[in-house]
């Protein structure tokens, strides 16, 4: 599936909840490092994706959340945190990834001018009213860039072959400088 | 000799600072801007609330400018205000008479994920409503906020136990002062706990002898809010300040129950209940108080139609009636629009 950020709204699973997949296929020779990327990916995001479970080597689940941002020329400020549920499923050669059940925490003013969660937060199914359709087409179309942006990192990290846990170099032996 | 070696020694801390710095954010800019209007139904200045006191005029609150910075663990936020809100209103005047026009000038420093200190000029701790409109449900305040600090000049530190508690520990000037001219004189800490998900709780301490003050002054503050359910918020102000030897002082409670019928359309409402202490012996002085205000959002436009009452038992607000005669009640109606960015 490809979803451009100039697509209206991510579509919507079974469930009916807004959901990003992109199946991707990789060359047999990257079948044996697959389990190791996934785990190597989700360790490079530490910041952004919590590894929650994985079953055996073929489906790791996790939680993720990324800072929504209103801004002009990169001056702006953060309005939301959208925290979403991940699984990377490998089969064989190729990989799904599932971004869904997207929960937007609106962020508020504080007393000294930061920007903090509000208590509030909604589903990304939720419908605005015809008031606030703008700023969730906004918030919509900056989830899919982010999801987007997410993918392709974890198509980067799926063809590399870093993540191969290589054996140890072996060290060189000790050498005494007090007999000779 | 000596001097050398000290320089040498700052100039390789400034070199270890700065190689240690992680990559700097982008810059945040942010802020608002608000205007009113507030019709009193006895054609008088009756109700002395902060920031919305014009009878029967569009009136200005204020343009509101903030910038924040992070650089790896260093931050620095600076406020900017302009228009009656944020200067005469909010802003206690410099000694030559003029505004700085700042609500927010301070910096910042995490020493780990759990430690922070802060220097400068800062919003207020205590209390549950602000200056800047966009963080105020009702547009008009309450009397705890007008009775109390506004901003607290100082030095503090953080230390938060857990996600769920934390406590602030500072040393402030005289309340909403630039500078303090009887030295650095209050102590102020904070405990914050967040027992459960949307409860949080502040309660807040602020005790100093500010300069010309009869005796030292002590607040008490609790300032808590929760996300009852997904629509329903409730919030709770109460305080208490006293200043020693009898001189004075208030105390009192509010209440602010919200319902928001959709993210757009929010109703809230606050009632409160404020006792003026008496000085010297003099009998205090109670108030109510009971605001509807409605927030109507599209965009980054918020209207905030009010309509508010107040009961002055004690006649300490000198309420008048549209002849000129005392009153012990007021009533207003007021229209505002805040614009965030």
């Amino acid at each position: 599936m490809q979803i451009s950020a100039q697509t209206a709204s991510l579509p919507v699973d079974e469930r009916g909840v807004h959901t990003f997949l992109e199946i991707s296929e990789l060359g047999a020779a990257k079948k044996e490092t697959m389990p190791a990327n996934v785990k190597h990916f989700f360790k490079s995001n530490a910041k952004a994706l919590k590894l929650r479970s994985s079953k055996g080597d073929t489906a790791f689940t996790g939680t993720g959340k990324m800072i929504l941002t209103k801004s002009t020329a990169g001056i702006g400020h953060p309005t939301a945190e959208v925290n979403y549920n991940i699984l990377v499923e490998l089969r064989e050669n190729k990989y799904r990834l599932i971004l869904t059940d997207y929960i937007v925490t609106p962020y508020e003013r504080d007393r000294y001018a930061n920007f903090v969660p509000s208590t509030t937060k909604y589903r990304l199914e939720d419908k605005p009213g015809k008031l606030n359709r703008g700023e969730w087409e906004g918030n919509m179309k900056y989830i899919i860039t982010e999801s987007g942006k997410l993918s392709a990192k974890l198509k980067t990290a799926m063809n590399t072959t870093q993540a191969i846990s290589k054996p140890e170099a072996e060290k060189p032996a000790a050498v005494s400088t007090t007999k000779w | 000799m000596k001097l050398k070696s000290i320089l040498t020694i700052a100039a390789i801390s400034i070199a270890s600072l700065t190689y240690g710095q992680e990559a700097s954010e982008a810059l945040q800019i942010s802020g608002s801007v608000d205007t009113y209007f507030k019709y009193d139904f006895e054609k008088a200045p009756n109700i002395k609330t902060y920031f919305a006191n014009e009878h029967n005029s569009v009136s200005l609150g204020m343009i509101d400018l903030a910038l924040k910075k992070t650089t790896g663990k260093a931050s620095f936020v600076g406020e900017l205000s302009f228009g009656p809100r944020g200067q005469a209103q909010s802003i206690a005047p410099s000694a030559d008479g003029e505004s700085f026009h700042i609500q927010n000038l301070y910096v910042n420093y995490a020493f780990s994920d759990k430690f922070t200190m802060t220097a400068g000029y800062m919003g207020t701790f205590v209390g549950y409503e602000v200056i800047s409109p966009v963080a105020n449900f009702n547009y008009s305040t309450s009397y705890l906020f007008g009775y109390g600090p506004f901003q607290n000049a100082g030095i503090k530190g953080t230390y938060a136990f857990s996600g769920k508690a934390s406590l602030m520990v500072g040393l402030f000037n005289d309340w909403n002062a630039y500078q303090d001219l009887n030295g650095v004189s209050h102590i102020g800490a904070q405990l914050m706990l967040a027992p459960v998900e949307g409860w949080s709780a502040y309660i807040n301490f602020l005790s100093g002898s500010s300069a010309g003050s009869p005796g030292t002054g002590t607040i008490i503050d609790l300032t808590t809010a929760y996300q009852v359910t997904e629509k329903f918020k409730l919030g709770l102000n109460a305080a208490d300040y006293s200043i020693a030897n009898d001189n004075g002082g208030y105390s009192g409670a509010a209440i602010y129950p919200q319902y928001a019928f959709s993210p757009a359309v929010a109703l809230g409402l606050r009632g409160e209940y404020f006792n003026i202490k008496g000085a010297g012996g003099a009998a205090d002085a109670s108030l109510t108080a009971i605001t509807v205000s409605g927030n109507l959002k599209a965009g980054g436009l918020t209207f905030i139609p009010e309509i508010r009452f107040d009961s002055d038992e004690d006649l300490s607000q000198s309420f008048m009636k549209s002849n000129g005669a005392a009153t012990k009640s007021a009533a207003q109606f007021s229209l505002a629009a805040v614009y965030a960015f």
